[in-house]
């Protein structure tokens, strides 16, 4: 489960990234997180992950504040980056076992899941291989295994499925669904309006740091009736 | 012109480091920099300048004044080239730029005009602060007239461009001829071989100056044999035309020394056109694919390992697979014994391992001396040199993230780093000290001693170095090596060490040699003073280096 509460980040003293957020993910729920460039997405990403200290408010992952608990909290995160070209000198199963290290995955389980991701996303030829001899999409393939190896409650999901071959991107999809269905939670932020359409419990869309809906799809659509949600979306930012 | 300005602008920007947010790491920052200008720059600055002073007057009975400035300058231009070559291989060729900017509406000149530009802004500081000292004391020593200080400023800024430009000639020309070679790792991995080989034969070349001091050296100018200035005019003729530009006030020498430049620049340019996009186009940075394992053997190869292991590892597979580091980072570590050799040469002593055996065994208390204040001074110096810790940080560049979001405590990330900072010199320098220890039959107790204070110095830089550099690490950068000459950190760990080691090893040679303390208690002076200055780090780390790291928000 997320819970943000009342979450305010103001960068050197002037811009507002994000501006009284609340947001709850429950157990079970795949949350899209739907704005504009610059809407705040990622800065509030980034606070959920422990990268940015919130200026005011809390963070609570998987029942454990991100401010006072911070090892336990990142301990139950799986989180993917915006940018996958990290540790490009490494091999990939040189990186994979350095998160599993990291995340403190025993042996036998961290062998499994490796064997599991290398065949769902088709890594198996190239994890033998320095990442800087990855394409684009291989390298956000890489990413998203290493994120999940250790089996987290919570996936908190930077725009994973850009640079994605259709099969990799249906797999994860699928990933997404069956974790949340297992009773987890799922934050992942996104531009394609379609794939959140499909797969979310619920939206949440955001602009200059403010929540403008945050709610089930049906409600969406029932706000705005004969709007498709492009529609709908460009309809919200273009007021704000 | 516009997209040169632009481009030159932008690569300009690049370089700079942000500066810090809040008020606290601005004081810090503040002091460093006070104590890098105050403490080292222009203590450095001045003895030069005395130098040039002194030889100008010394030379000035024989009309000969202004060739100790020509002196300076023609090293000042020497060294240029050896450290420039890097910075222009890495801008030029390297950065991760490139693949932005080739599919740009750019002529090649254009884009090597700014790059070039832009080394010159990064490599042109300290040369300035060189130059103009030298010129200060040429200027006090030979009474120059306000003509001459007039005609000197042009130089001051342009002294470089000549030696950069040939480097950039060079860079072109191999890059234009290693089309076998398209991988960025093998050919940066050979540019820097070749760079350290010139390095080494160099400093090793430099026991030709075994036989000038200064004395035969007047002696050898006045006798009419300038064999070494005339190689070195043609090498660097803007040397010779700049300085009789400002010693003579001569206007022909200030017109060829303009022309001079135009022409090289000129020349650059012209290969520029005809080879940069013939090097640069198709290089790639993928790696070597054979011999790769199959799954089920890599599977049965994972083993769990404690987090901090698995972290050094990590740091241990960067630095050595990624070139840059590994040359700046690991190889420096293990050359110090030449640079020693060189010194040992600059100074006239002669000092063989039989010598200095013998003079072990008859307790001669100056040779117990020199290995007491040389260990430690090679410690910190290499340990400082190696930017191992004063970029363990910056290093990290915009993966800076993983450091936060991963469930691993700060002060175990810091302490891994730390320790990598430590274990890299301190094998560098144990390696080759200890077998010569035990060449010379120190005695054990000495040995350890040695090992000791050498652990001390290292551990102080490495903890020092990190602090450094989290106060405002530089994390925005385009390829590995601005990440190390880009950063004011590293500069500000050297300025440190190289202040403690003038301190602790001229202060304890004084010391000893004027006051009746004995060698033990002048061992015993050094670990008190490497162990408070190891207590300041780590208070100062405990109070706010990790609270540095926490409030560290990315780039």
């Amino acid at each position: 489960m997320i819970q943000i509460e009342n979450v305010t980040k103001t960068y050197n003293n002037s811009v507002r990234a994000v501006d009284q957020l609340n947001l709850t993910v429950n157990n079970g729920e795949i949350v899209g997180f739907i704005g504009p460039n610059g809407a705040g997405k990622t800065t509030t990403i980034k606070m959920l992950t422990g990268i940015l200290k919130p200026d005011s408010g809390s963070v609570i992952i998987d029942g454990y504040n991100m401010s006072t608990e911070p090892l336990k909290a990142k301990q139950a995160i799986g989180y993917i980056a915006d940018s996958p070209d990290m540790f490009l000198r490494l091999k990939g199963i040189e990186f994979m076992n350095l998160i599993s290290d990291i995340y403190k995955v025993p042996t036998d389980v961290r062998k499994e899941r490796i064997k599991t991701f290398a065949s769902r996303f088709d890594l198996t030829e190239v994890l033998d291989e320095p990442m800087q001899n990855y394409s684009h999409g291989m390298r956000q393939k890489m990413m998203v295994a290493a994120a999940l190896v250790h089996d987290p409650a919570v996936w908190i999901l930077d725009e994973p499925l850009t640079g994605l071959d259709p099969k990799s991107a249906f797999a994860l999809k699928t990933m997404m669904r069956e974790h949340a269905d297992a009773g987890n939670s799922v934050l992942f932020s996104t531009h394609v309006l379609e794939v959140a359409e499909k797969l979310c419990d619920k939206v949440i869309i955001i602009n200059h740091g403010k929540t403008l809906f945050y709610g089930t799809l049906d409600e969406l659509t029932a706000r705005y009736p004969d709007m498709d949600l492009e529609k709908i979306f460009l309809e919200m930012t273009a007021h704000e | 012109m516009n997209s040169y300005i632009t481009l030159t602008k932008t690569f300009i920007a690049s370089i700079s480091m942000s500066a810090p947010q809040d008020k606290r790491r601005k004081i810090m920052i503040l002091i460093l920099s006070l104590f890098a200008v105050f403490g080292v720059l222009l203590p450095v600055a001045i003895a030069v300048g005395v130098l040039v002073k002194l030889m100008t007057e010394t030379l000035l009975p024989i009309g000969c004044q202004a060739l100790g400035i020509q002196l300076m300058f023609h090293i000042i231009c020497l060294f240029t080239v050896i450290f420039g070559i890097n910075v222009i291989f890495n801008e030029f060729y390297f950065s991760n730029d490139i693949e932005y900017l080739l599919p740009w509406p750019l002529r090649a000149y254009q884009i090597v005009a700014s790059k070039f530009t832009a080394a010159f802004y990064s490599e042109n500081i300290m040369q300035v602060i060189l130059v103009l000292s030298c010129i200060i004391g040429y200027g006090i020593g030979s009474k120059m007239g306000i003509l001459n200080w007039i005609l000197s400023i042009l130089g001051i800024i342009t002294l470089p461009i000549l030696p950069l430009t040939y480097c950039a000639i060079l860079s072109m020309l191999l890059m234009a001829f290693t089309r076998v070679i398209r991988n960025k790792d093998r050919i940066q991995k050979i540019s820097v071989a070749l760079i350290f080989l010139m390095v080494i034969a160099l400093v090793a070349s430099i026991g030709f100056l075994q036989n000038m001091d200064i004395d035969t050296y007047i002696e050898t100018l006045a006798s009419g044999d300038q064999t070494f200035f005339k190689v070195m005019n043609i090498i660097f003729p803007n040397v010779p035309l700049f300085v009789k530009t400002f010693s003579e006030g001569n206007i022909v020498a200030l017109l060829a020394y303009i022309v001079i430049h135009v022409v090289a620049v000129g020349i650059m340019l012209l290969l520029a056109e005809v080879l940069y996009f013939r090097g640069v186009i198709g290089l790639t940075s993928a790696g070597n694919k054979s011999h790769k394992k199959s799954l089920d053997k890599l599977l049965s190869q994972c083993k769990q390992k404690s987090p901090a292991y698995s972290y050094f590892l990590k740091e241990v597979r960067i630095l050595v697979r990624t070139p840059v580091f590994f040359t700046n980072c690991i190889a420096i570590n293990f050359l110090w014994p030449i640079f020693v050799y060189a010194m040992i040469k600059i100074m006239h002593y002669n000092i063989t391992l039989d010598f200095l055996r013998s003079q072990y065994a008859e307790r001669n208390l100056r040779i117990q001396l020199f290995f007491l204040l040389g260990i430690v001074g090679i410690s910190v110096l290499v340990a400082a040199l190696n930017s191992l810790s004063s970029n363990a940080i910056s290093r990290e560049g915009k993966h800076f993230s993983f450091m936060k979001y991963i469930p691993v405590p700060y002060e175990t990330q810091w302490n891994v780093k730390a320790f990598v900072g430590i274990l890299f010199p301190a094998v560098g320098v144990l390696i080759f000290f200890l077998p010569a220890c035990i060449i010379i039959r120190v005695p054990v107790v000495h040995i350890i001693l040695f090992t000791l204070l050498s652990l001390m110095s290292i551990t102080f830089v490495s903890d020092m170095g990190i602090y450094i550099d989290s106060i405002q690490p530089k994390l925005i950068w385009d390829d590995e090596m601005s990440a190390l000459r880009e950063n004011y950190n590293t500069f500000f760990a050297m300025a440190i060490a190289i202040a403690f080691t003038a301190i602790v090893c001229v202060g304890g040679f004084f010391l000893f040699c004027n006051t009746h303390i004995t060698i033990g208690f002048t061992a015993l002076i050094l670990v008190i003073i490497l162990a408070i200055a190891n207590l300041i780090v780590l208070y100062l780390t405990n109070r706010s280096g990790v609270r540095n790291l926490e409030e560290q928000e990315e780039a």
